[in-house]
């Protein structure tokens, strides 16, 4: 079985920072998106578990993003593909799933997966991107995976909606994108870094994937970053709090007005109030 | 600019999700600044009157999509119907609200259309050039982006955390375009079953009901009592700093600025004074019933209920009440 799993580099974004001075993104430090983490570990954990499975990590990218390849290769990916892209490409989402897309066309794959999220920018276009693009049944936000070698076929539990689960199945191949909670990635010591230091990595011109690069255009484009301004909501101030906290609130949105209501009764009283209020608001019912 | 600006509506259980009716004041917004007509979709409505559904909103027109079995599909089907539906109509803004559902649809019909999708907004604007360009956050909220789109129809998703509902001040006349399906379409993934995760660990983000401890309670053994209300109402239990610096609540539970910020339906506070970072983490719950026993405590400000009094008396008395009384969380099974 060949598994792709599509990864991304994202700035770590404990250390980015936005610089008034010069209206310009500072300290970015490429880090493996964690999405992304998650669906590679959840490929190797297969190729732990059954037999004749290659995973296979792609990306697109300067050729600075083999760093987060060789990072892939440590925790078990068998092969690695960096797609150089030019500089005149803008390449939005929807630019990369197309790209993606292309190139996986021409490689041999049973599943694809991928993070349902890009933390940087918050996407979750690629996965189901690929899936229009190639054609392909998609599972997005899997919590849980099954697959059946046999019968070629893949049980999963995707969230919908907070709490909801839905348990899909769906032939092979697909396209699958891998919500935050499916596992707990794998530590990747530096000695398994090092060891990977000398592998291959495949590095392919976009160019040379036979697209017509004039049909890829970005759809989006980014005109600015600036420093984060909040939605302004009805501000309710707070008579108890230091200035430097009062502050912090209404820079962060404040919140929204309330109408509140304080009681001050009897344990069973207040019991009753609550239960009451409970009621009121739909959350219990005698039914 | 011209065009009309739709809206996608969600709905669960015979009813049109909240995201979906922040979405449309939020899109209400939008078609009042540019002097367009605001016209919402929905697919499968699960109600006849779709008038007196809408009509505090605003809307001056819907599109309605019946007819279409849409059991044990996935939202494939639906991305195929909205495709064409805005070939047919050319819209000039689509919006979906940012759930996970929203989120994937809205990417499904954008690559379906060979466009380009915004996620997460926050807020739009026209620019001098008359563009139309969308903000949203950057790098988990420590940078905005503002982008634009080449090509109409401009499709965003809208995050609707901190969103309210607004309500229109007039009435207008609701225009009705139904369309009626009657073909059948092959979904390759199929739906089997439908299951709810375990309130106790699922994501606190998550949880439709959460409890929230403070130092207020005291001490960690008294976390039984919680956990007790916890199962009864199907709630996820979170905590404040100083009780995940305690060690009474793991630090994925943590809520408030350092933490995980919360929109539940239900929020209760349990001994929790309310520190503005704190606040920071629960302020968009729709509703908040807070128990503290010093009245001046400023989660009060935010509580729709704030009870004044000692937890360790009313929260032994709220689950023995609860327990004799039949009444239940109609959302559990």
């Amino acid at each position: 079985m060949n598994i792709i799993v599509c990864v991304k580099r994202v700035p770590h974004p404990e250390i980015i920072r936005y610089d008034i001075e010069t209206s310009s993104v500072k300290d970015i430090v490429y880090v493996l998106n964690p999405y992304d983490r998650v669906a590679l570990e959840e490929a190797v954990r297969i190729k732990e578990m059954l037999e004749k499975v290659k995973v296979t990590v792609i990306t697109l990218g300067p050729p600075e993003a083999e760093d987060i390849l060789r990072f892939c290769l440590a925790m078990g990916a068998d092969n690695a593909i960096l797609l150089l892209v030019n500089s005149y490409i803008n390449n939005d989402a929807f630019a990369t799933s197309l790209i993606l897309s292309k190139a996986i066309s021409l490689l041999p794959y049973d599943m694809i997966l991928c993070g349902a999220v890009s933390i940087d920018d918050n996407s979750a276009f690629v996965g189901p991107g690929i899936s229009e693009f190639l054609n392909l049944p998609l599972i997005s936000n899997v919590t849980k995976m099954n697959i059946l070698v046999e019968e070629r076929k893949i049980i999963a539990y995707r969230r919908v909606r907070k709490v909801d689960r839905e348990v899909v199945e769906c032939a092979l191949p697909a396209v699958i994108t891998v919500d935050i909670d499916l596992n707990e990635p794998r530590y990747v010591s530096s000695e398994k870094i090092l060891k990977v230091r000398e592998k291959e990595i495949t590095k392919l011109n976009i160019e040379s994937l036979n697209v017509d690069l004039g049909s890829i255009e970005a759809a989006t484009k980014v005109i600015r970053y600036t420093l984060p301004k909040p939605r302004l909501k009805k501000v309710t101030y707070f008579e108890g709090l230091s200035p430097a906290e009062r502050l912090k609130m209404i820079m962060t949105g404040g919140t929204p007005k309330k109408s509140s209501r304080l009681i001050q009764k009897s344990p069973q009283d207040a019991v009753s109030e609550i239960i009451q209020f409970l009621i009121n608001i739909g959350v219990l019912s005698n039914e | 600019m011209e065009g009309e600006i739709w809206v996608y509506m969600e709905h669960d259980r015979g009813q049109i999700l909240e995201s979906s009716l922040k979405c449309m004041s939020e899109g209400r917004k939008l078609a009042v600044n540019l002097g367009l007509d605001l016209a919402c979709v929905i697919i499968n409505p699960p109600f006849e009157d779709i008038g007196s559904v809408l009509k505090d909103y605003g809307v001056d027109k819907a599109y309605i999509i019946q007819g279409i079995d849409l059991e044990g599909h996935t939202s494939y089907v639906n991305s195929l119907i909205l495709t064409d539906l805005l070939r047919m109509h050319a819209p000039l803004v689509v919006l979906f609200a940012a759930s996970s559902e929203g989120n994937e649809l809205a990417a499904r019909v954008a690559a379906k259309l060979k466009r380009g999708l915004i996620e997460n907004c926050i807020d739009f604007e026209i620019d001098n050039e008359g563009r139309l360009l969308a903000r949203k956050p950057f790098c988990g909220g420590k940078l905005h982006a503002t982008l634009t789109w080449t090509k109409r129809p401009y499709i965003a998703t809208v995050d609707t955390n901190s969103l309210t509902v607004e309500k229109a001040k007039e009435v207008k006349p609701l225009k009705v375009v139904t369309v009626e399906l009657r073909q059948t379409f092959e979904d390759k993934v199929r739906v089997v079953d439908y299951v709810r995760a375990d309130p106790k660990k699922i994501n606190v983000n998550e949880a439709e009901i959460v409890i929230t401890v403070g130092r207020g309670l005291g001490e960690a053994r008294f976390l039984k009592m919680i956990e007790e209300l916890a199962d009864i109402l199907g709630a996820t239990i979170g905590g404040t700093r100083p009780t995940v610096d305690e060690g009474w609540i793991p630090e994925e539970r943590k809520i408030g600025s350092s933490g995980k910020e919360i929109s539940p339906t239900l929020h209760i506070a349990c001994g929790v004074s309310g520190a503005s970072h704190f606040i920071v983490g629960v302020r968009n719950s729709k509703f908040t019933i807070a128990i503290n026993k010093d009245v001046s405590a400023p989660i009060f400000k935010i509580a729709d209920l704030g009870v004044v009094g000692n937890l360790h008396e009313i929260i032994p008395l709220l689950i023995k009440k609860l327990r004799e009384s039949k009444l239940k969380n109609i959302r559990l099974k």
